[in-house]
């Protein structure tokens, strides 16, 4: 993990599933095919996907979703 | 949105519906249910419901001799009798008098389904499943307050599922567009953070404030504050299928809605609305009007949700944090139901 690169983690108790993470940050998050929960695909993350992840911290309507500085 | 998010008929769809069966559905106003029975379509079955001896009784509206609509018959002393022929059922649905063979009564086994029916509300409430609900009726304690006035609006149907016509009320972010210049101002739309809590049977919602306006009855008590006033919700929403709302209209000023709504069928539902003030209480004409012109600029909208039931996946529709808070909440514990999830939430 460089000094650019940033961690990604979400709070599954927390999370509800609403997909706006996986519309924001698809190279980062993916619904399970049950729906059951958020995957994430990209636990270390920079650049364009680091921008991509933050706007998905920013649209989670739970919060469920940190991206390390 | 995902693919097929806008399809009819998807299968966690059709779970909802049949789960809902299992709490106590509005079907009529208790004030309505007088010396004739009356006919509602519920889940789409046809019922028909009496008062008998003071209380009310929800039965099958199907006579069993030959299939007429026992709605369209009287009542006769403690039992309902079909208008066809004569055929009287008492009050457990067995077929006490058969008037063209007297000595066939009582005799032959023609059991008329008949379904659990309280009062609470102003309302008769029944449900359809085999077991008694879990969560009670809802809550409606403004209309029994000598300080308050209470006005009530004849049943209408809309063509929604169920949940959007609920879920319209508790919808903050949409009174600054659909209600700009009433309950709203779309130069002012964004929503404060708020509260969201389940407790019991219900999710508890605190909001606010809201820019309202106040040429209008609900605000006309409101002095020396211009042409807007800061309006504070509070919701008590009774899952899955009512709600309490008391807006401010002043300091003292409360303005309380509180509507039920029951499924005809998967997209047409019935709705029961009633209101209570504290205010205002000879404009009478002034609420009514009031209240019409709301539902007219909500009714489009909610008609043209597609699809006309909730997606039982959060993922199929967006959400706005913060803002969507309550629906969101709403919707969760619907999914549960939806699961086979009953259960009271843990009283905060």
């Amino acid at each position: 993990m460089s000094q650019d690169d940033a961690a990604v983690e979400v709070d599954h108790a927390t999370c509800i599933v609403s997909g706006m993470c996986a519309s924001v940050a698809p190279k980062v998050f993916r619904i399970a095919d049950d729906n059951s929960a958020v995957i994430v695909l990209e636990s270390t993350v920079s650049g364009d996907t680091a921008t991509d992840a933050r706007n998905a911290v920013i649209t989670c309507p739970v919060e469920a979703i940190t991206v390390s500085d | 949105m995902k693919q097929g998010a806008t399809q009819l008929d998807m299968a966690g769809e059709g779970r909802l519906y049949e789960h809902l069966r299992n709490f106590w559905q509005p079907v009529a106003f208790s004030e309505d249910l007088t010396d004739s029975p009356v006919q509602v379509t519920l889940f789409g079955t046809r019922l028909a419901i009496a008062r008998l001896d003071g209380q009310p009784y929800v039965f099958d509206d199907i006579c069993r001799h030959r299939g007429s609509a026992l709605s369209l018959g009287r009542i006769d002393g403690s039992f309902l009798r079909c208008a066809y022929h004569g055929w009287a059922y008492d009050k457990t649905g067995t077929v006490v008098d058969i008037p063209a063979r007297p000595e066939l009564s009582g005799k032959l086994v023609a059991e008329l389904p008949v379904y659990p029916a309280v009062e609470a509300s102003g309302l008769v409430w029944t449900c359809l499943a085999d077991e008694p609900p879990v969560f009670p009726p809802p809550e409606f304690p403004e209309m029994h307050d000598p300080e308050y006035k209470t006005m009530r609006w004849d049943a209408y149907e809309w063509n929604c599922s169920a949940a959007r016509r609920l879920e319209n009320y508790f919808d903050f972010s949409h009174f600054a567009h659909v209600h700009h210049g009433i309950l709203g101002d779309r130069d002012n739309a964004v929503i404060a953070d708020y509260e969201v809590e389940r407790s019991g049977s219900e999710i508890l919602i605190t909001a606010g404030p809201f820019i309202e306006f106040t040429d209008n009855p609900k605000n006309a008590s409101v002095v020396g504050g211009g042409e807007t006033y800061e309006a504070w919700k509070r919701y008590r929403v009774f899952m899955p299928n009512a709600m309490k709302l008391n807006s401010s209209a002043g300091p003292v000023e409360d303005y309380v809605l509180f509507v039920a709504v029951a499924p005809t069928s998967r997209t047409v539902t019935r709705c029961f609305t009633m209101m209570a003030r504290n205010f205002g209480l000879d404009d009478d004409a002034g609420f009514d009007a009031f209240q019409h012109t709301i539902l007219d600029q909500d009714r489009p909208i909610v008609e043209s949700q597609r699809p006309e039931e909730l997606p039982i996946e959060l993922s199929a529709e967006m959400h706005v944090k913060a803002a969507d808070l309550g629906t969101v909440e709403y919707r969760r514990w619907l999914y549960e139901i939806a699961d086979g999830t009953v259960e009271l939430a843990v009283t905060g």
